[in-house]
């Protein structure tokens, strides 16, 4: 009870600010003591605020790091897609040049079929997208091969380099025209060359269509080496195709449907 | 005598830590040190010797703020009287003491506040200052122990 009452008395003299010049004193006294606490209370507040701020910005780094290789990825998609792009479209005029009515199908090469690097290739799309057996797979201009085995999302095909694949073919320079043949995987043989036409090395040989398979003025190769004359009746000339079928990533499937 | 000075540098040193030191530390959480060091000594059984804590202590905090010099310390002591009729008569026990610390502490910020304290402010700073009164209790009650069991007695 005494010390209620003494701090009721105490709060009375305060209302009347008998205690000014004492808290005053005090204050002045005391305010190198506070000003001293003080700024060791923010010292320590900026090592907390430093140190945390560190995790806060390993976190920023994480995160931007993150970031940066999502816009790689994406990068590299939007390349792939420029270059589809640009495929298709190349595509689509070579396709309106010819007044062809068939629908393409971009399809991305899987490989080969074991044992048949060279005159096999697999590729990722099927019946699903409207390819059928004996579709022409071309890349541009340019004569790839034949489909000829389709499951609903896989498609094989034979390339113009297979020694099954037969096409009949003219030179585009002199308009000989012949028959092709692949050669083990790695080229093709023009024959049945009369002895009187010509085919001179660098001729570039098409597709003459007249086999009815092949659609015509597909680029099958180029002519590197033409037989000598002799007293054989037919010639032949050596083609090698201009673009390399083992490294195609996509290429085109001509679909009937 | 001694006794007294003793209690006056201690809230001087609690006065001072707690205005210029946690203050700036601990924002809302700054708990009231004066306060729960007189607590600590309720939940003692000292109880003459925390009433005169809360005095000493409330003073010292008023010389420091802005206060009517002697509010601070009238709220304290009125308090801890009502704290101990209500002990005396109703419940007892450490914990009722940790509450009680944890509701006055929010009456005087209110009353301190001209009763427009954040309710944020109001439960942060109590809930130290009930943290504070155990940590003040438990330190005491070690070193009253020590004191007793060496030579040097401390006649509390």
């Amino acid at each position: 009870m005494k010390w209620l009452i003494a701090s009721f008395l105490i709060f009375l003299l305060g209302i009347f600010n008998v205690f000014a010049p004492v808290r005053g004193t005090t204050q002045y006294l005391f305010a190198p003591v506070q000003y001293g606490l003080q700024q060791l209370a923010f010292e320590i507040n900026d090592v907390i605020n430093f140190f945390s701020k560190l995790t806060q910005i390993r976190s920023e780094n994480i995160s931007l790091l993150e970031k940066n290789e999502n816009f790689r990825s994406e990068l590299l998609e939007l390349r792939d897609l420029e270059e589809e792009n640009l495929m298709l479209r190349e595509q689509l005029r070579l396709q309106d040049s010819n007044n062809d009515e068939s629908q393409l199908v971009l399809a991305k090469t899987l490989g080969s079929t074991a044992g048949q690097v060279g005159t096999m290739m697999i590729l990722d799309k099927g019946e699903a997208y409207g390819i059928a057996k004996d579709d022409i797979v071309v890349k541009g201009n340019y004569l790839v091969g034949k489909v000829v085995n389709v499951t609903k999302n896989r498609s094989e095909v034979e390339l113009i380099t297979s020694p099954t694949l037969v096409i009949t073919v003219i030179d585009s320079q002199t308009k000989t025209e012949g028959v092709s043949k692949g050669q083990f995987g790695t080229s093709m043989k023009m024959s049945r060359i009369l002895p009187s036409e010509q085919v001179n090395v660098g001729d570039i040989i098409l597709t003459s269509g007249r086999d009815g398979i092949f659609l015509p003025d597909l680029i099958v190769g180029e002519v590197t080496d033409v037989s000598e004359q002799s007293a054989e009746v037919l010639r032949e000339a050596n083609i090698h195709s201009i673009i390399s079928l083992n490294s195609l990533r996509k290429v085109f499937v001509i679909s009937s449907k | 005598m001694k006794r007294v000075i003793a209690f006056i540098i201690i809230n001087l040193i609690l006065v001072l830590i707690q205005e210029s030191f946690l203050g700036n530390l601990l924002g809302t959480f700054t708990p009231n040190l004066v306060l729960a060091f007189a607590f600590s000594f309720l939940i003692l059984n000292l109880d003459d010797i925390g009433f005169m804590n809360a005095f000493i202590g409330g003073v010292l905090l008023d010389l420091f703020g802005f206060e009517t010099i002697g509010l601070s310390s009238l709220v304290f002591v009125g308090s801890l009287m009502m704290y101990f009729f209500i002990r005396k008569y109703l419940f007892r026990g450490w914990i009722f003491t940790i509450f009680s610390s944890f509701v006055v502490n929010i009456l005087y910020l209110y009353v301190v506040s001209g009763f427009s304290a954040s309710s944020r402010l109001l439960i942060n700073s109590s809930a130290s200052t009930a943290l504070f009164a155990m940590f003040f209790f438990f330190s005491i009650r070690n070193l009253s122990g020590y004191f007793d069991n060496s030579e040097y007695r401390l006649k509390v």
